[in-house]
């Protein structure tokens, strides 16, 4: 599947004629994109060090994933939405950017990852998943997230 | 005269060998960037959490002292990554970054998020018996919260315009705006 | 999905990615020592 068509059509669409024109307004757009994925950092560390028991250690595990998963949503959609604007700025240069699809591809896994196995598995009682899963599931966690970020930033500098 | 005595400094710094190391480096220079900001999900994030409490968004069975007291320790090693990195960033480019609007604007926001977090523990100490089990915190509490964040949404973008030119002192700007950048030297800036 | 098997996945996605992540940083940081000996030698 080749989505260049895609990016061909952001690289003219009225989003780009914005984020091109404007600095200021990019600026805000990725402030947006900044304070979302702390949001989404912050509530992906909590639930994880949690698991691993480092931090939070008198409240149930439960209770802390439960609370988290509200705003992991939040944190989400403003992550892809101010990024779909800030891609329109420069989607064709992205298109040929490695780190930009290592990024969208760690993405993908975490997505996948949060939805279809963190959650629903976390949906059990804690105590009756063994602790080694529980905390391969926090260290892939992190993992996955502090790569989708730092690949993110590196984008910039490649 | 401040002004003077900043760019001196700044100046001073600038002449170092360091300094001019980690702004020549091919990889150094992005590496502290990069924790710079990587650390947001550290300490803004765990900002968020225990504003979001403060405002009743999130944690409503648990009393928002424990969520502010446990988040405190990992918010604070993220604050001094933060800074300690900050401070790295400036001392890699002093000269125009002493002469920068935003970099202004930023210190400002910062030590006023720093007032503001100090007033709220205050206030939080005298008063959280009566309300620290509450899912939705009185509202004075609920400003103080959202003060904290609306300030650091202002440090994050202070921040990131900082790399902008558009202000720089070379620039043809209003005089308000030469004043409050601190332009000495209009091409200090300049390669 | 139920629970044993969730367990599984989770346990295998873990092992994927661990490796993957492993295997893409060690690149990235190959990548930087190879141009820190060209420049500096």
């Amino acid at each position: 599947m080749d989505l260049y068509p895609f990016f061909d059509w952001l690289d003219t669409s009225l989003l780009a004629d914005i984020s091109k024109a404007y600095g200021g307004v990019f600026a805000v757009v990725q402030m947006f994109h900044l304070l979302g994925i702390s949001m989404l950092g912050g509530m992906v560390l909590v639930g994880d060090l949690r698991l691993l028991n480092i931090v939070m250690r008198d409240i149930p595990s439960e209770v802390v994933i439960e609370n988290t998963h509200k705003w992991f949503n939040v944190a989400l959609v403003i992550i892809v939405i101010s990024g779909i604007f800030m891609s329109s700025a420069v989607a064709l240069k992205l298109y040929y950017n490695t780190m930009f699809w290592a990024k969208m591809a760690s993405l993908a896994a975490g997505v996948v990852f949060v939805y279809a196995i963190r959650r629903p598995l976390l949906k059990f009682d804690h105590a009756t998943i063994k602790p080694t899963t529980l905390r391969m599931l926090a260290i892939t966690s992190i993992l996955i997230w502090f790569t989708v970020a730092a690949s993110g930033r590196w984008i910039g500098f490649s | 005269m401040l002004n003077e005595l900043l760019l001196k400094l700044a100046r001073w710094l600038d002449s170092q060998s360091w300094s001019t190391s980690i702004h020549e480096s091919i990889y150094l220079y992005s590496w502290i960037e990069t924790t710079h900001v990587l650390t947001l999900m550290v300490f803004l994030g765990m900002l968020f959490v225990i504003d979001l409490r403060m405002l009743g968004a999130i944690f409503p069975n648990v009393p928002a002292s424990t969520i502010a007291q446990r988040l405190d320790k990992p918010m604070m090693i993220g604050f001094v990554v933060m800074l300690i990195t900050g401070f790295l960033l400036y001392y890699a480019i002093p000269v125009r970054t002493t002469q920068s609007l935003w970099f202004r604007i930023k210190v400002v926001l910062l030590i006023a998020a720093g007032i503001n977090a100090f007033l709220f523990r205050a206030k939080m100490q005298a008063s959280s018996d009566s309300w620290d089990l509450d899912p939705v915190p009185p509202k004075r509490i609920r400003i103080g919260a959202a003060l904290s964040l609306a300030l650091w949404a202002g440090v994050v973008i202070t921040g990131r315009t900082i790399a902008y030119d558009w202000f720089d002192c070379h620039k043809q700007l209003p005089y308000f705006m030469y004043w409050a950048a601190g332009c000495v030297d209009e091409m200090a800036a300049l390669p | 999905m139920n629970k044993n098997n969730l367990e599984k996945a989770a346990l295998g996605f873990a092992i994927a990615t661990i490796i993957s992540l492993t295997w893409f940083w060690s690149i990235q940081v190959g990548w930087v020592i190879e141009t820190l000996e060209m420049a500096y030698g």
